[in-house]
């Protein structure tokens, strides 16, 4: 007897899905280091609820690329197709569509804070870690390129 | 001691889960997946068993010694417990 962990939601996909088109939410802890700084692996968890009629720059979304792999990132571009990144990430992915999306991220748990993403200081921090993102892309080269140098 | 009704044991992909019913969020952040004698259990509980019957049914379905079975099924107890499935 254990308990789940992301490696066994893919397995889980039935459930899932069969719970968003019953209308209800989903909550799971996500893994991986794209969603730093606002997801810790093993230590936050979000809300996924059905996706609505319409999705806007900044949700984030819970989709399967083509090759069957799930992925949640935030959109950062709306146009005829979606575009996705996390935010620890510097390099957009583009063309996602309808297809691929599977719900959306509507709440969130820091450790056991519950933050709504109506939030107004996360609504913040969404435009100003995005806008911010060729600084601190910068910024995390110089670092590298200095530990090259430097020999660190 | 028995089950409460709001949960139910689904078998998705090899892995058994206990569901809560009813609720609007389906919660997979400590809800319990359960292995074949877990499972195995959970149905005893479900057909209205005691402590006994679990332990009646682990040593006859398992090759596992009395008091080793009797601490799988505390251990299974409080996991239970501890997931707010158990009405006692």
């Amino acid at each position: 007897m254990r308990e789940i962990h992301f490696e066994q939601l893919e397995s889980l996909m039935p459930l899932i899905r069969e719970g968003l088109n019953a209308g209800r939410s989903v909550r799971f802890s996500p893994r991986g280091i794209s969603m730093l700084p606002m997801l810790r692996q093993g230590i936050d968890s979000v809300v996924l609820s059905p996706l609505p009629e319409q999705l806007k720059k900044y949700d984030i979304l819970f989709y399967q690329r083509d090759n069957g792999k799930y992925i949640l990132h935030r959109i950062v571009e709306v146009g005829e197709t979606y575009t996705c990144m996390g935010d620890n990430q510097f390099v957009p992915e583009h063309g996602l569509t309808d297809v691929n999306a599977i719900a959306v991220v509507t709440a969130f748990y820091r450790g056991e804070r519950f933050c709504s993403v109506k939030s107004p200081i996360y609504r913040l921090y969404c435009v100003l870690w995005y806008r911010s993102r060729h600084l601190r892309h910068f910024w995390q080269r110089g670092i590298r390129w200095l530990r090259r140098h430097l020999g660190r | 001691m028995k089950l409460k009704e709001n949960f139910v044991l689904r078998e998705v992909a090899d892995t058994w889960v206990v569901l809560p019913l009813g609720e609007a969020t389906l919660d997979f952040n400590g809800m319990l997946s359960l292995n074949e004698s877990g499972a195995m259990l959970w149905r005893v509980l479900e057909h209205g068993g005691n402590r006994q019957a679990l332990l009646d049914a682990l040593t006859a379905e398992y090759d596992v010694a009395q008091d080793e079975a009797q601490a799988d099924v505390e251990s299974f107890l409080q996991k239970l417990r501890q997931a707010g499935c158990l009405a006692e």
